[in-house]
């Protein structure tokens, strides 16, 4: 079988503020498809990971590779549209636009017509259409002329997802999807990362452990900006110095 | 030499008569978020005040004096009706101050008329010094002597004083300062109107030096901008050494490059403006 | 709603300029120049939230550079006239991209101090401006289609025609994606940035487009008066299109049209009965700044949730939705 190039490499990143190295030698490799789950208590650097990752950080060291390419330097939109996909802990969405405004902005952008400088938006049959689609699949169809401001929690979480979405990404990283929500929504939640296409791959931040072990199959966990574990998940749910840190823990 | 050394002492003269200007701006920015457009046109009015009242005969520390309360109570009135919009967001504010710019500068012209005037310096600060081989008015050696008493004495109530304590409280985290009880209102009212007290100090001592005429409200408020966005808005150093700067910079640029007008002021602003959004010794997110 | 409003408007301001005198005639003509310096302006303000207070000097660029190739070098004013456009676009190539760095307050100073660097060097270069004489004598284009432009009447048909077809252009580009993304640079710019849109880009691009068409106003002024002072590179000038953005309502492109229209005929009438004009203008921005947060917009359209229209308390407002959050790691 030809090895396949890992969709997203990440080797000795780190990053340091001030005196303060917030994150220290991180090492990740997930393959296409791959579902991989980032564990760590607060403070542990997961999303500032994701902020070197995506360029939104600067790296003080390491490499970033997207498909084979070094997008350590790279801009924000260079990475994205080199297939990287994000969403935020704390949901970053257009708030006065409406819920089709906003995935608009990116399926426009997977289908080429946001450079349709001369048509009017709603004559952009191709993104439309997908957008409409996507609200669709995530069930949020009748709220498409409604401003994000007035959506609720749980469903300005799924309308991140599917922005990140709407891009066809390679790697989609998601940071605390479910923080925040309801059981029944954080079950909606995992029903949508169930259904993610195959071929994509997904990495994903989250403290509730049942989530994450519902959904990944390997694991980072991580301790002070330091790895301290990587592998499968039973390997991680063994592992000694992973029980220490999350039995021991304090919240902070 | 000679030319160095005049054009220095001329940068620091404009640099105090920025700094006096400057720190008012810089300091009603960094507590209340209040860019004050109309900082230049409460300057001239100072200005204006103060040269009329030794034009009637009065004594320079009169004019000073009726310069400072003038602009000082222009300063009052602003805040007093404008404060609730002042306080709301950046933008309103900006639009009604710059309102208020042009509601005094015209009134100022319409008062005095458009002819340039100026102040004449008291007598015992009249003639020159000799510095070595060149000679330099007294006056002006004198008003650099105040920019840096009045460095330090700010400095001193900014950074050592209870009331400058209290005032930095109100900038770092206004509701836990009002939850110490301190009246955070009063507070403001207090150092707007010192702003603008300030603001007409420069004008009436700058009187001697640049006149009062049409068009230097404007000249010092784009200057005073300047070195507040160069040094940082909120930050008294910032305020002195943004000054200093600014005003060696237009001295030397004048005196070399008089057709290059604004733009050797113009060019570091941009390039620090770049390199550091902050400024030199701001905050970041202040803006 | 936009495009029938605004062709509505053209169409009764093109009626009633034909039965008006001359001297009017030329009034509605320049009073079109500033609504269309205003929209284009509120492309900056109400759709980046990027408000700058120097945008006369592509006014009057472009109205010098067609003044110096005319009168000069005897070049012909249709050439001249794109001239000065295209040199008006190149000055904002130029300054876009260190501009747009910046942010709020910072941004309208750095506008401001640029605006009086072109300023100074108007006013100093006599040689090629004419310094604060400014430059006479600018022809006008003979014809066009076969109507004389030097008469008013024609030039104001010619003008309307100008000024119809920059509006239409610039509505139908912010009704389109180009627009949908500079209002997510607004509120969003990571957002924008995650979804592989190049916002520093996006700023300038709104940048040099808004620096152009204020100087297509620019050449039209020029040749009106068939003369370009210093005035044109006043900053304010650039107080007063910034003026008639917020009056007019940002964001939503014909407010400001028509309240740069407006605000050009109380300058008329103003000046008319006293010199005072300054005053009157400070006056009218404390009373928009009090009265009309959304701009004469407000009353004839009733609030919307969305859509492109910003109230001034959002104008300067660098949203970056989870930005700030996103900094403090995790």
């Amino acid at each position: 079988m030809a090895e396949r190039v890992p969709v997203l490499e990440i080797e000795g990143l780190t990053k340091t503020f001030g005196g303060l190295k917030a994150v220290d030698g991180f090492t990740m490799s997930v393959a296409p498809g791959e579902r991989h789950g980032i564990l760590g208590p607060n403070g542990a650097g997961k999303t500032t990971v994701y902020n070197l990752v995506c360029g939104v950080y600067d790296v003080t060291t390491g490499v970033v590779k997207v498909k084979g390419c070094d997008v350590t330097r790279t801009s924000i939109h260079k990475r994205s549209q080199l297939g990287l996909g994000r969403t935020f802990q704390i949901t970053n969405l257009f708030q006065e636009m409406t819920v089709l405004e906003n995935v608009l902005l990116a399926t426009t952008m997977a289908t080429g017509e946001s450079r349709s400088y001369f048509r009017l938006v709603r004559s952009l049959s191709k993104a439309t259409e997908k957008a409409e689609q996507e609200l669709v699949d995530l069930g949020l169809a009748d709220l498409a002329s409604i401003p994000v401001s007035e959506l609720s929690y749980g469903q300005q979480r799924q309308l991140e997802v599917a922005l990140a979405l709407a891009l066809e990404p390679a790697v989609l990283m998601l940071d605390e999807p479910t923080a925040g929500l309801s059981q029944a929504e954080t079950n909606a939640m995992v029903q949508l990362i169930h259904r993610l296409p195959s071929n994509l791959a997904m990495v994903m931040i989250e403290h509730d452990l049942d989530v994450i072990f519902g959904v990944v199959e390997q694991m980072t966990v991580m301790h002070r900006g330091k790895v301290i574990c990587s592998g499968s998940c039973d390997l991680v749910r063994q592992d000694p110095t992973v029980s220490e840190v999350y039995l021991g823990q304090s919240s902070s | 030499m000679n030319f160095a050394l005049v054009q220095t002492l001329n940068g620091l003269t404009i640099g105090t008569l920025l700094f006096l200007t400057a720190s008012g701006l810089s300091v009603v920015f960094g507590l209340m978020r209040i860019l004050n457009l109309s900082h230049g046109a409460m300057l001239l009015f100072g200005g204006y005040v103060g040269m009329s009242v030794q034009v009637a005969g009065g004594s320079f520390l009169l004019a000073t004096l009726s310069g400072v309360a003038a602009a000082a109570i222009l300063g009052w009135i602003v805040q007093r009706l404008f404060l609730k919009t002042l306080m709301g967001s950046t933008f309103r504010q900006v639009l009604l101050t710059l309102g208020v710019a042009f509601v005094v500068s015209d009134s100022i012209l319409w008062a005095w008329g458009g002819t340039p005037r100026a102040l004449e310096p008291p007598a015992s600060l009249q003639g020159s010094v000799s510095l070595g081989s060149t000679v330099y008015p007294t006056y002006r050696l004198a008003l650099i002597g105040l920019g840096l008493v009045s460095a330090l004495v700010l400095w001193q109530v900014w950074e050592r004083s209870l009331w400058g304590a209290k005032l930095r409280a109100c900038v770092d985290d206004r509701p836990i300062a009002a939850a110490q009880g301190i009246n955070v209102g009063a507070v403001f009212a207090v150092v707007f109107v010192i702003g603008a007290a300030l603001a007409g100090l420069a004008g009436v001592l700058g009187g001697v030096v640049l006149g009062v005429s049409v068009g230097l409200d404007f000249e010092m408020q784009l200057l005073a901008l300047v070195v507040v966005i160069i040094g940082g808005l909120g930050s008294l150093s910032g305020a002195f050494v943004g000054s200093m700067l600014v005003g060696l910079l237009d001295s030397f640029s004048k005196a070399s490059f008089p057709s290059l007008a604004y733009f050797t002021i113009f060019a570091p602003v941009v390039i620090i403006l770049i390199l550091r959004p902050q400024g030199l010794f701001g905050r970041k997110g202040v803006m | 709603m936009t495009l029938v409003v605004v062709v509505a408007g053209l169409l009764a301001v093109t009626l009633a300029g034909l039965f008006m005198d001359s001297y009017w005639v030329g009034v509605c003509s320049q009073a079109l120049m500033m609504g269309l310096a205003a929209m284009a302006l509120d492309v900056l303000v109400g759709w980046c939230g990027m408000a700058s207070l120097g945008h006369a000097a592509y006014f009057g660029t472009a109205g010098y550079v067609l003044a110096v190739l005319t009168t000069r070098w005897g070049v012909n004013p249709w050439f001249a006239a794109l001239a000065g456009v295209a040199a008006a676009t190149f000055l904002a190539f130029l300054f876009g991209p260190l501009a747009v760095r910046t942010r709020g307050l910072a941004f309208l100073t750095v506008t401001l101090a640029f605006g009086q660097v072109i300023w100074g060097l108007t006013t100093k270069w006599r040689d090629v401006t004419g310094g604060s004489d400014g430059i006479a004598g600018v022809p006008r284009p003979t014809s066009i289609l076969g109507l004389p432009l030097t008469d008013q009447r024609a030039f104001f048909l010619f003008t309307v025609v100008i000024v119809a077809i920059m509006v239409l252009v610039l509505v139908r580009v912010m009704r389109g994606p180009f627009g949908l993304q500079l209002r997510g640079v607004r509120l969003s710019e990571l957002r924008l940035r995650s979804l592989g849109y190049n916002a520093n880009g996006l700023r300038v691009a709104a940048f040099v487009i808004s620096a152009s068409l204020v100087g297509v106003a620019g050449v039209m002024f020029t040749f009106f008066n068939q003369f370009v002072g210093t005035n044109t590179v006043d900053w304010r000038l650039s107080a007063q299109i910034l003026l008639a953005v917020v009056v007019g309502g940002p964001g939503t492109l014909w407010g400001p049209f028509v309240a740069g229209f407006g605000l050009f005929f109380v300058q008329i009438f103003a000046t008319d009965l006293t010199e005072r004009w300054t005053l009157i203008l400070g006056l009218l921005y404390i009373l928009a700044v009090l009265f009309l947060p959304r701009g004469i917009v407000s009353l004839v359209v009733r609030r919307k949730k969305t859509g492109s229209g910003v109230d001034m308390d959002h104008v300067l407002e660098a949203g970056d939705g989870a930005s700030a959050a996103v900094e403090r790691g995790a």
